[in-house]
């Protein structure tokens, strides 16, 4: 059965304040270089998922995220799925 | 004499307020109490559990995350769908709030620090968790999270409103609800909830630190003296 290396990624949903993305901004502000602004946090995963093909994959990861990997009450993600190499 | 009924108080790896909360129950209140382990798939006998404040799993990926994911975890739904009395305190309503048996959930502090101090709760007397307060009462109960500050979306909020699920708000002396006074971002200086059937609570202040006279403060006694009264009524 294939391998697929993940990378989930997951960031707080836009109506979720995130402090720390807040806290990188203003530090930055005084830096000599301003000129970048809307910081937000987040994380990323990685995993290998063994399925039959992409689409079982994709459904594996999906409820992988649900389950436990993300709280969509705060957070929104997204992966893409790479064919592993041996 | 005050009624007896059986408490049960869960411990997961990481757990560090289950002994002060057995303690009140059987030294001060006199109750039935028993420990009940992560990975134990039973819970016969028990009329009311405390998932207990700590850092269960070290707080890894989401505060509560991994604990939602045990074995007494999934027993812990059937529990409540049964009815049972549930009270998840500190890192015990982050479980909670990631198991779904509460609404929304807690994120990290508006000021990101990690808040230990007593604040000032008014409270909503009905449920079965503050029957014994007075409405709109203003108690003392001592804080201690980084994860406290409530969220959930407008129309989750809207029905905890209209289904008076919030019981616990930080207010100031004389219960006025202002965000000064708001310790860590909270919505609606939400500090505790129950769920829509009000037989699971949740909440981020620690009433088992404020139930003995030695500490000067005995404001979280009523609580549990509460859902005892419930059970005897």
């Amino acid at each position: 059965m294939p391998s697929y290396k993940i990378n989930l990624n997951i960031m707080p949903i836009p109506s979720v304040l995130d402090p720390q993305g807040e806290a990188i901004e203003n530090s930055l502000k005084n830096s000599s270089n301003p000129s970048a602004s809307g910081f937000r946090v987040g994380k990323k995963i990685t995993f290998t998922v063994r399925a039959s093909n992409k689409r079982k994959c994709k459904e594996i990861v999906k409820d992988l995220c649900q389950k436990l990997l993300v709280n969509e009450v705060i957070e929104e993600y997204s992966f893409e799925i790479y064919d592993e190499k041996n | 004499m005050m009624k007896k009924i059986n408490f049960a108080v869960l411990n997961f790896p990481g757990s560090n307020c289950e002994r002060d909360c057995f303690h009140v129950l059987t030294k001060i209140l006199k109750q039935k109490c028993k420990y009940i382990w992560h990975d134990s798939s039973s819970i016969s006998g028990v009329d009311c559990i405390v998932v207990p404040g700590g850092f269960s799993y070290g707080d890894y990926l989401r505060t509560g995350s991994i604990a939602s994911q045990s074995k007494i975890a999934k027993k812990l739904k059937q529990f409540s769908l049964n009815g049972g009395s549930i009270i998840g305190i500190c890192n015990g309503f982050q479980i909670l709030t990631e198991l779904k048996l509460l609404p929304g959930t807690l994120l990290r502090n508006k000021s990101l620090r990690f808040i230990c101090k007593d604040v000032n709760l008014k409270v909503n007397n009905d449920s079965r968790f503050s029957n014994l307060y007075e409405n709109n009462e203003i108690i003392k109960i001592p804080i201690a999270h980084a994860e406290g500050n409530f969220y959930a979306d407008k129309i989750t909020i809207n029905k905890m409103k209209k289904n008076n699920q919030i019981i616990f708000s930080y207010s100031d002396s004389n219960g006025d609800l202002n965000s000064n006074i708001n310790p860590n971002g909270s919505m609606l200086n939400i500090a505790g909830i129950t769920n829509k059937s009000k037989n699971v609570i949740g909440m981020m202040p620690h009433p088992e630190r404020a139930s003995e006279k030695i500490f000067g403060n005995t404001d979280g006694l009523k609580l549990f003296k509460s859902v005892i009264n419930f059970y005897s009524n």
